[in-house]
């Protein structure tokens, strides 16, 4: 009997060290694009969650942004009378890009050359000889349609993402009916990868092999490393990835892949310049971060942790990790909550954000510290602060530039109110956060860029998109004032490399934001991503 | 000290939830004699009726305010909104036994699992598509404002926590009662010891079954109403409890009602406790202390801690 009894106890340290292993190296998976993990936590767009009745709102993170340049002088969209205003200030900006992009094609400077070698402004190069040898330049385009392949999570964890693709297809419908791209329509294949790298991979190569596509987009970090390699080497177009790590400003090498919203070591740099300035009198702060455990949160951490070592101001900074696929986030507050932290910040996606903050406030967290942030990936109204009540008062966030769409303030913009117009035309609600990214951040853009690669000489081609994608310099719908929305080529990758602060109030379910808007466009260097050591270079 | 009481109770609150959908497995498997995976997708259907009658005039929800014409009275009160969901969930499970798991009556366990495995997908995929991948807040019966707990050696004990817990201890009781003291619950118990000697007896087995479904169902109905605040109301919420509370049930020996919420309680204090103490386990492996918990208990005690040992003929 005692034999056996031993026997047994050796079972169960087997078992224990195979779980410990199976659970240790999920990350790493993930990160090399490999075969991952789970878990949902999108980062970028957030989720959705939450909202009681109806409503819900608003815009993420990712959504949309704005501006730059052509816009009439000290003007901003959301001050035009009409939406056929707001329409012509793109259709300048767009002939502006055009414009350019075309007199350096014509003079040999820009454009796909002889040698193979696609040029655009910033030092951008695309390698085409490099190509595979069935490789073409328009595959993916029929004489009707322009064929884009989409990866989200209609399922699993952070499902609510899915979203982002009704309103991306409501953008593309109003292009749609005004002619499409040089008449050819677009057409959105979707695949649900249930935010599982694995998965993604396997979804990627569907789209590869049998939909024909022109390019494609992923959403979430692990999602969007797992495949970045793969599309490269196929000179497919990894176009305006949805997920907010720095590594997509990374032209040099990925010339294939952009991202597109505010990224995440930008708003971790915020976090501690706001620390700095506010707190400077009680140093050494000490900060706690809940983080989801997902290349998403861990690159919040990773940034974070980097920008705060050369603080004076901050003396501390604890994580509590959380399994993205948990279904509360109590015991890792818990523990913060025991910390005596000065500063708070939730570096997570979707509806652990709305559980952190009501769990903040159970637990007491919220009465000790001076400062708690929420994730710009949570600014959503409805979604995630009006269900919290009055945990969610008085909460900061670095909110990258974003309107939210439910916000009594924007609700009469022209564009504010079109949007409405189309998304319920196409049986949708306006008030979901996650449906008006993907139409005014997401569709927008990606309709934008066709239409400006197809005025270019040689038309829609895949080379022609990325020259216009990273040459973009507009007036982003979803952008604040003073936002500045613009790329330029492999010199400065980033498209929002801005942020308002702003401080939730309860009473008027509204982000009032503190200070003027931050426009840092072109300050961040390019992030060549070490996964090693989960660092730019 | 403080620190340990408060993840105690936290322990205690998310052991809650674990238990409550584990109750509804338990009453199946003690039923019916199979595991339901659908359990969690029905309970989520559920509790979007409550969302329904709680917000009948939301087009998001309805498209059209049909709620508010069709029943009386509505938006109702939380409580009656929770037994309208109870009575779907009855309803939803009725409706499976009779249309899906009664023909199968003479297949073998292992294919009415995996037809309920099958179930879990399509009742899914209904939820998607009829409310969307987006989340709400449900409201809940009991107190959930920040301040709403009492003060214990420092620690927060939250009503919402006690309210869960007292509606769980009631209808354990009442299970206990109906289980021990009815001839249901004596038909429940003859027909999964032996079907076939049931049957001879006069016991009739699809009756009994079809009691069986609708019970659990309006279980997993209360259980999704009470926790959905906590958790976030969206079509995958209960998946995500799922392996939680299999392993729960598997705790308490999945033939248990009590047992279950006593696995529950295991694995919630497991999830607080361990990553507070032990070193090298992070709370972001939640699934580690879970599963550890259930190897332990099956390795000293492999019917479950309450469940009942099986004695075969040889």
């Amino acid at each position: 009997m005692r034999g056996r009894r031993w026997l047994r106890l050796m079972a169960l340290l087997f078992a224990f060290g195979l779980i410990a292993a199976a659970c240790g190296d999920s990350d790493d998976d993930a990160e090399t694009g490999g075969a991952t993990d789970t878990t949902a936590g999108t980062e970028e767009t957030t989720a959705t969650t939450a909202a009681p009745e109806e409503t819900t709102a608003t815009t993420m993170d990712d959504t949309t942004e704005t501006t730059g340049g052509a816009a009439p002088e000290g003007t901003s969209i959301g001050d035009l009378a009409s939406i056929e205003e707001v329409q012509a200030v793109w259709e300048t900006e767009r002939q502006a890009v055009v414009d350019m992009l075309t007199a350096g094609i014509e003079s040999g400077e820009y454009g796909l050359g002889e040698d193979g070698i696609a040029r655009g402004p910033g030092g951008y190069e695309i390698d085409t000889s490099v190509c595979p040898a069935d490789w073409s330049n328009t595959a993916g385009l029929t004489d009707t349609e322009v064929r884009l392949g989409y990866t989200t999570a209609q399922s699993g964890n952070l499902a609510a993402y899915g979203d982002i693709a009704l309103g991306m297809q409501s953008y593309y419908n109003f292009i749609n009916e005004e002619g499409g791209i040089g008449g050819r329509n677009i057409e959105l294949i979707v695949k649900d990868d249930g935010y599982v790298a694995s998965q993604t991979i396997e979804a990627v190569d569907e789209l590869l092999q049998n939909e024909n596509v022109f390019a494609i987009t992923t959403l979430g970090s692990p999602n969007t490393f797992a495949v970045r390699d793969t599309l490269n080497a196929a000179c497919m177009p990894q176009i305006f990835s949805q997920t907010g790590h720095p590594a997509w400003g990374d032209p040099m090498n990925y010339p294939w892949t952009t991202g597109f919203q505010m990224d995440y070591y930008t708003e971790a740099a915020l976090w501690v310049q706001w620390i700095e300035e506010n707190m400077a009198d009680q140093a050494p702060v000490k900060v706690g971060g809940l983080v989801m455990d997902n290349d998403f949160g861990l690159s919040y951490e990773s940034g974070f942790e980097q920008f705060a070592e050369g603080s004076d101001v901050i003396g501390e900074f604890v994580v509590q990790k959380h399994d993205p696929a948990a279904p509360t986030v109590t015991n890792e507050v818990t523990t913060l909550a025991g910390e005596d932290l000065d500063v708070f910040i939730s570096m997570t996606a979707g509806n652990p954000c709305l559980l952190a903050i009501q769990d903040a406030g159970r637990s007491g967290l919220l009465d000790t510290v001076d400062a708690a942030f929420t994730p710009s990936v949570c600014k959503g109204i409805e979604a995630y602060m009006a269900p919290a009540e009055t945990a969610a008062d008085g909460w900061l966030i670095v909110g990258g530039g974003q309107k939210v769409s439910t916000d009594p303030q924007f609700a009469d913009e022209p564009f504010i109110v079109w949007e409405g117009e189309r998304l319920t035309g196409d049986g949708l609600d306006p008030n979901v956060d996650l449906i008006t990214t993907g139409f005014a951040g997401f569709g927008w853009v990606t309709g934008q860029t066709l239409l400006i690669a197809n005025e270019l000489p040689d038309g829609l081609t895949r080379t022609n998109l990325l020259l216009a994608a990273r040459s973009l310099e507009m007036s982003a719908p979803a952008l604040l004032d003073g936002i500045t929305f613009a790329v330029n080529g492999a010199e400065d990758p980033f498209f929002i490399e801005g942020s308002d602060i702003s401080r939730f109030n309860a009473t008027d379910q509204a982000w009032i934001q503190e200070g003027d808007v931050i426009d840092l466009n072109g300050a961040k260097g390019n992030c060549a991503w070490n996964l090693e050591i989960s660092v730019c270079e | 000290m403080e620190l340990f009481l408060q993840r105690i109770f936290d322990g205690l609150f998310n052991g809650a939830i674990y238990s409550s959908l584990a109750v509804a497995i338990v009453i199946t498997f003690r039923t019916t004699g199979i595991l339901n995976f659908a359990q969690g997708e029905l309970a989520t259907f559920s509790a979007y009726i409550a969302l329904l009658l709680l917000n009948p005039g939301s087009s998001s929800l309805t498209g059209s305010g049909l709620v508010s014409d069709l029943i009386p009275g509505t938006p109702w009160p939380v409580p009656l909104a929770i037994l309208g969901a109870v009575v779907a969930g009855a309803a939803a499970g009725a409706f499976v036994e009779r249309v899906v798991i009664r023909p199968l009556a003479r297949a073998p366990d292992l294919s009415v699992v995996n037809v309920t495995i099958g179930l879990l997908i399509v009742i899914n995929a209904v939820v998607v598509e009829t409310w969307g991948l987006r989340g709400y807040l449900l409201e809940s019966p009991f107190p959930t404002e920040a301040d709403d707990y009492l003060g214990i050696g420092g620690a927060r004990l939250r009503l919402e926590t006690l309210g869960v817990w007292a509606t769980l201890l009631v209808v354990l009781a009442l299970l206990g009662l109906m289980l021990r003291r009815t001839r249901l619950g004596l038909a429940f118990r003859a027909a999964t010891t032996n079907a076939e000697s049931a049957e001879l007896c006069g016991i009739p087995l699809g009756r009994t079954r079809f009691a069986g479904w609708v019970i659990a169902g309006a279980l997993g109905a209360l259980a999704a109403t009470l926790v959905a605040h906590s958790v976030v109301l969206e079509p995958f919420m209960m998946i995500r409890l799922l392996i939680f509370s299999f392993a729960a049930a598997t705790i308490g020996g999945l033939d248990s009602p009590g047992g279950a919420v006593a696995g529950g309680i295991v694995i919630g204090l497991a999830q607080s406790l361990v990553p507070g103490y032990v070193p090298g386990i992070g709370s972001e492996v939640s699934l580690v202390p879970a599963v550890a918990a259930m190897l332990l208990v099956l390795l000293i005690r492999p019917t479950g801690l309450f469940g009942t040992r099986r004695v075969s003929r040889v």
